[in-house]
Protein backbone atom coordinates (compact mmCIF):
# COMPACT_ATOMS: atom_id res chain seq x y z
CA UNK A 1 0.00 0.00 0.00
CA UNK A 2 1.17 3.54 -0.92
CA UNK A 3 2.16 5.14 2.15
CA UNK A 4 0.68 8.12 1.90
CA UNK A 5 -2.75 5.96 1.91
CA UNK A 6 -4.19 7.86 5.49
CA UNK A 7 -6.05 5.05 7.06
CA UNK A 8 -7.23 7.68 9.92
CA UNK A 9 -8.81 9.66 7.50
CA UNK A 10 -10.27 7.41 5.03
CA UNK A 11 -12.79 6.57 7.81
CA UNK A 12 -15.86 7.80 5.81
CA UNK A 13 -17.10 10.66 8.05
CA UNK A 14 -13.65 12.63 8.26
CA UNK A 15 -12.68 11.73 4.43
CA UNK A 16 -16.49 13.16 4.22
CA UNK A 17 -15.30 16.66 6.36
CA UNK A 18 -12.12 17.05 4.88
CA UNK A 19 -13.62 16.83 1.29
CA UNK A 20 -16.09 19.55 1.58
CA UNK A 21 -13.21 21.68 3.63
CA UNK A 22 -10.99 21.61 0.80
CA UNK A 23 -12.57 23.69 -1.68
CA UNK A 24 -12.93 26.24 0.86
CA UNK A 25 -11.47 28.43 3.71
CA UNK A 26 -14.01 28.54 6.63
CA UNK A 27 -16.68 26.51 6.71
CA UNK A 28 -20.01 26.59 8.66
CA UNK A 29 -20.43 23.69 11.16
CA UNK A 30 -24.08 23.32 10.47
CA UNK A 31 -23.11 23.34 6.57
CA UNK A 32 -20.76 20.14 7.33
CA UNK A 33 -23.55 18.44 9.54
CA UNK A 34 -26.67 18.93 6.99
CA UNK A 35 -24.45 18.04 3.95
CA UNK A 36 -22.91 14.64 5.79
CA UNK A 37 -26.66 14.11 6.91
CA UNK A 38 -25.31 13.75 10.59
CA UNK A 39 -25.44 14.95 14.20
CA UNK A 40 -24.19 17.90 15.89
CA UNK A 41 -22.54 15.22 18.21
CA UNK A 42 -21.70 12.69 15.83
CA UNK A 43 -20.01 15.50 13.79
CA UNK A 44 -18.16 17.03 16.89
CA UNK A 45 -16.66 13.82 17.76
CA UNK A 46 -14.97 13.73 14.34
CA UNK A 47 -13.89 17.27 13.99
CA UNK A 48 -12.49 17.37 17.74
CA UNK A 49 -10.33 13.83 16.37
CA UNK A 50 -9.24 15.69 13.28
CA UNK A 51 -8.50 18.71 15.48
CA UNK A 52 -6.40 16.61 17.76
CA UNK A 53 -4.59 15.06 14.69
CA UNK A 54 -3.70 19.10 13.22
CA UNK A 55 -5.77 18.29 10.67
CA UNK A 56 -8.59 20.94 11.07
CA UNK A 57 -8.86 24.45 12.75
CA UNK A 58 -12.20 25.37 15.05
CA UNK A 59 -13.17 28.89 15.42
CA UNK A 60 -15.89 29.69 18.13
CA UNK A 61 -17.68 33.00 17.66
CA UNK A 62 -21.18 34.65 17.78
CA UNK A 63 -23.25 36.64 15.48
CA UNK A 64 -26.64 38.75 16.44
CA UNK A 65 -26.56 36.60 19.40
CA UNK A 66 -26.09 32.52 17.69
CA UNK A 67 -23.30 30.86 18.17
CA UNK A 68 -21.61 29.75 15.39
CA UNK A 69 -18.59 27.58 14.71
CA UNK A 70 -16.89 27.26 11.54
CA UNK A 71 -14.15 24.36 10.65
CA UNK A 72 -11.10 24.66 8.16
CA UNK A 73 -8.72 22.70 7.24
CA UNK A 74 -5.17 23.23 8.16
CA UNK A 75 -2.37 23.70 6.20
CA UNK A 76 -1.03 19.96 7.38
CA UNK A 77 -4.92 18.49 7.22
CA UNK A 78 -4.46 19.80 3.30
CA UNK A 79 -1.22 17.88 2.43
CA UNK A 80 -2.40 15.17 3.82
CA UNK A 81 -5.96 15.45 2.16
CA UNK A 82 -4.08 16.03 -1.00
CA UNK A 83 -1.98 12.75 -0.12
CA UNK A 84 -4.43 10.74 0.14
CA UNK A 85 -6.12 11.55 -2.88
CA UNK A 86 -3.08 10.96 -4.88
CA UNK A 87 -2.65 7.74 -3.26
CA UNK A 88 -6.73 6.52 -4.44
CA UNK A 89 -5.79 7.94 -7.68
CA UNK A 90 -2.66 5.50 -8.28
CA UNK A 91 -4.71 2.63 -7.17
CA UNK A 92 -7.08 3.56 -9.48
CA UNK A 93 -4.60 4.02 -12.19
CA UNK A 94 -2.67 0.70 -11.51
CA UNK A 95 -5.87 -1.06 -11.95
CA UNK A 96 -6.34 0.50 -15.31
CA UNK A 97 -2.68 -0.10 -16.28
CA UNK A 98 -3.01 -3.38 -14.97
CA UNK A 99 -6.78 -4.81 -14.68
CA UNK A 100 -4.73 -8.36 -13.67
CA UNK A 101 -3.43 -6.49 -10.37
CA UNK A 102 -7.42 -5.21 -9.47
CA UNK A 103 -8.17 -8.96 -9.86
CA UNK A 104 -5.29 -10.23 -7.81
CA UNK A 105 -6.21 -7.43 -4.93
CA UNK A 106 -9.98 -8.67 -4.93
CA UNK A 107 -9.31 -12.41 -4.85
CA UNK A 108 -6.89 -11.69 -1.96
CA UNK A 109 -9.70 -9.56 -0.37
CA UNK A 110 -11.80 -12.54 -0.72
CA UNK A 111 -9.13 -14.36 0.75
CA UNK A 112 -8.98 -11.81 4.01
CA UNK A 113 -12.63 -12.00 4.23
CA UNK B 1 -13.40 -1.09 1.83
CA UNK B 2 -9.79 -1.13 3.74
CA UNK B 3 -8.64 -4.40 4.49
CA UNK B 4 -5.28 -4.70 5.79
CA UNK B 5 -2.95 -3.12 3.11
CA UNK B 6 -4.96 -3.89 0.23
CA UNK B 7 -7.43 -1.70 -1.17
CA UNK B 8 -9.93 -2.22 -4.54
CA UNK B 9 -9.39 -0.26 -7.21
CA UNK B 10 -13.27 0.22 -7.38
CA UNK B 11 -13.75 1.33 -3.54
CA UNK B 12 -10.87 3.87 -4.34
CA UNK B 13 -12.44 4.40 -7.34
CA UNK B 14 -15.90 5.00 -5.51
CA UNK B 15 -14.13 7.17 -2.40
CA UNK B 16 -12.77 9.32 -5.56
CA UNK B 17 -16.58 9.88 -6.74
CA UNK B 18 -17.23 10.80 -3.31
CA UNK B 19 -14.57 13.39 -2.48
CA UNK B 20 -15.47 15.35 -6.21
CA UNK B 21 -19.02 15.23 -5.21
CA UNK B 22 -19.03 16.76 -1.91
CA UNK B 23 -16.08 19.39 -2.89
CA UNK B 24 -18.68 20.19 -6.00
CA UNK B 25 -21.43 20.62 -2.77
CA UNK B 26 -18.81 23.05 -0.79
CA UNK B 27 -18.44 24.88 -4.48
CA UNK B 28 -22.21 25.01 -5.05
CA UNK B 29 -22.88 26.50 -1.31
CA UNK B 30 -20.16 29.42 -1.84
CA UNK B 31 -22.14 30.61 -5.34
CA UNK B 32 -25.88 29.38 -3.75
CA UNK B 33 -24.81 31.95 -0.60
CA UNK B 34 -23.26 34.63 -3.10
CA UNK B 35 -25.51 35.11 -5.12
CA UNK B 36 -28.50 34.61 -2.94
CA UNK B 37 -31.74 36.44 -3.65
CA UNK B 38 -32.04 39.38 -0.76
CA UNK B 39 -28.23 40.72 -1.33
CA UNK B 40 -29.32 40.36 -5.35
CA UNK B 41 -32.50 42.56 -4.66
CA UNK B 42 -30.24 44.73 -2.25
CA UNK B 43 -27.21 44.99 -4.60
CA UNK B 44 -30.03 45.88 -7.52
CA UNK B 45 -31.23 48.47 -5.75
CA UNK B 46 -28.06 50.04 -4.60
CA UNK B 47 -26.85 50.06 -8.25
CA UNK B 48 -29.67 51.69 -9.31
CA UNK B 49 -29.60 54.70 -6.82
CA UNK B 50 -25.94 55.48 -7.33
CA UNK B 51 -26.90 55.22 -11.01
CA UNK B 52 -29.88 57.45 -10.92
CA UNK B 53 -28.59 59.81 -9.01
CA UNK B 54 -27.33 61.79 -11.71
CA UNK B 55 -30.40 63.26 -12.38
CA UNK B 56 -30.64 64.71 -9.06
CA UNK B 57 -29.58 67.91 -7.98
CA UNK B 58 -26.81 68.16 -5.76
CA UNK B 59 -26.63 67.84 -2.75
CA UNK B 60 -28.98 65.10 -2.99
CA UNK B 61 -27.11 63.11 -5.72
CA UNK B 62 -24.42 63.32 -3.04
CA UNK B 63 -26.85 61.71 -0.41
CA UNK B 64 -28.21 59.34 -2.94
CA UNK B 65 -24.87 58.18 -4.04
CA UNK B 66 -23.84 57.98 -0.18
CA UNK B 67 -27.13 56.02 0.35
CA UNK B 68 -26.21 53.67 -2.65
CA UNK B 69 -22.76 52.78 -1.90
CA UNK B 70 -23.65 52.49 1.86
CA UNK B 71 -26.44 49.83 0.89
CA UNK B 72 -23.87 48.06 -1.11
CA UNK B 73 -20.83 48.22 1.43
CA UNK B 74 -23.47 46.91 4.24
CA UNK B 75 -24.80 44.03 2.19
CA UNK B 76 -21.31 42.80 0.66
CA UNK B 77 -20.61 42.73 4.95
CA UNK B 78 -23.56 40.82 5.97
CA UNK B 79 -22.98 38.75 3.10
CA UNK B 80 -19.63 37.71 4.26
CA UNK B 81 -20.28 37.53 8.01
CA UNK B 82 -23.26 35.19 7.50
CA UNK B 83 -21.44 33.09 4.60
CA UNK B 84 -21.71 29.51 5.23
CA UNK B 85 -18.71 28.61 3.25
CA UNK B 86 -16.11 31.15 2.65
CA UNK B 87 -12.93 31.10 0.48
CA UNK B 88 -10.40 33.71 -0.70
CA UNK B 89 -11.20 34.89 -4.42
CA UNK B 90 -8.60 33.35 -6.82
CA UNK B 91 -6.77 35.49 -9.68
CA UNK B 92 -9.20 33.51 -12.35
CA UNK B 93 -12.10 34.27 -10.12
CA UNK B 94 -11.46 37.58 -10.00
CA UNK B 95 -10.83 38.41 -13.70
CA UNK B 96 -14.49 36.47 -14.48
CA UNK B 97 -15.67 39.68 -12.11
CA UNK B 98 -13.36 42.43 -13.22
CA UNK B 99 -15.05 41.41 -16.87
CA UNK B 100 -18.50 41.08 -15.82
CA UNK B 101 -17.90 44.57 -14.27
CA UNK B 102 -16.60 46.01 -17.54
CA UNK B 103 -19.27 44.00 -19.40
CA UNK B 104 -22.03 46.32 -16.98
CA UNK B 105 -20.43 49.32 -17.36
CA UNK B 106 -20.29 48.97 -21.10
CA UNK B 107 -23.67 47.68 -21.02
CA UNK B 108 -24.85 50.96 -19.06
CA UNK B 109 -22.95 53.22 -21.21
CA UNK B 110 -24.61 52.15 -24.20
CA UNK B 111 -28.10 52.05 -22.61
CA UNK B 112 -26.71 56.06 -21.39
CA UNK B 113 -26.49 56.76 -25.00
CA UNK B 114 -29.52 55.49 -26.07
CA UNK B 115 -31.51 57.16 -23.02
CA UNK B 116 -29.81 60.28 -23.94
CA UNK B 117 -30.70 60.39 -27.67
CA UNK B 118 -34.01 59.74 -26.65
CA UNK B 119 -34.07 62.83 -24.07
CA UNK B 120 -33.17 64.95 -26.85
CA UNK B 121 -34.99 63.64 -30.03
CA UNK B 122 -38.19 62.80 -28.06
CA UNK B 123 -38.14 64.60 -24.56
CA UNK B 124 -37.75 61.51 -22.75
CA UNK B 125 -37.78 63.19 -18.86
CA UNK B 126 -35.23 61.86 -16.43
CA UNK B 127 -32.90 59.46 -19.05
CA UNK B 128 -30.33 58.72 -16.60
CA UNK B 129 -32.93 57.50 -14.16
CA UNK B 130 -34.04 55.09 -17.43
CA UNK B 131 -30.80 54.41 -18.28
CA UNK B 132 -29.87 52.86 -14.44
CA UNK B 133 -33.24 51.52 -14.40
CA UNK B 134 -32.57 49.19 -17.12
CA UNK B 135 -28.91 48.33 -16.68
CA UNK B 136 -30.67 47.43 -13.10
CA UNK B 137 -33.62 45.22 -14.58
CA UNK B 138 -30.71 43.85 -16.96
CA UNK B 139 -28.74 42.17 -14.42
CA UNK B 140 -31.74 40.53 -11.77
CA UNK B 141 -32.01 39.58 -15.63
CA UNK B 142 -28.96 37.54 -15.84
CA UNK B 143 -28.05 36.77 -12.45
CA UNK B 144 -29.00 33.12 -12.51
CA UNK B 145 -26.98 32.87 -15.97
CA UNK B 146 -24.06 34.87 -14.53
CA UNK B 147 -23.95 32.08 -10.96
CA UNK B 148 -24.28 29.48 -13.36
CA UNK B 149 -21.10 30.41 -15.35
CA UNK B 150 -18.99 31.35 -11.61
CA UNK B 151 -19.73 28.06 -10.56
CA UNK B 152 -18.87 26.48 -13.68
CA UNK B 153 -15.69 28.58 -13.37
CA UNK B 154 -14.53 27.38 -9.63
CA UNK B 155 -15.18 23.55 -11.11
CA UNK B 156 -13.13 24.12 -14.36
CA UNK B 157 -10.35 26.02 -12.20
CA UNK B 158 -10.63 22.68 -9.35
CA UNK B 159 -10.08 19.95 -11.85
CA UNK B 160 -7.42 21.60 -14.07
CA UNK B 161 -5.78 23.68 -11.17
Amino acid sequence: MDPSFDEFLHVPARLSIVALLAPAGWVEFGFLRDTIETSDSALSKQVSALANAGYVAVRKGRDNGVRRTHVRLTRQGREAFQRHAAALEQIVAVARVSPDRADLIDRAEQGQA
Amino acid sequence: MIRGTLMNPHDAQASLDGIHRLQDRTRAEYVRHGFARPYLVISALAMFIVLASFDLPSPWNTAAIGLGGGLAVGSLLVQQRRAPVSRRPTGLELLVCAAMSVGLLLLYVAFSIVAAIAHQKLGLPAHHTVAAAAITLTTVAAWGRVSRVFEATLRRESRHG
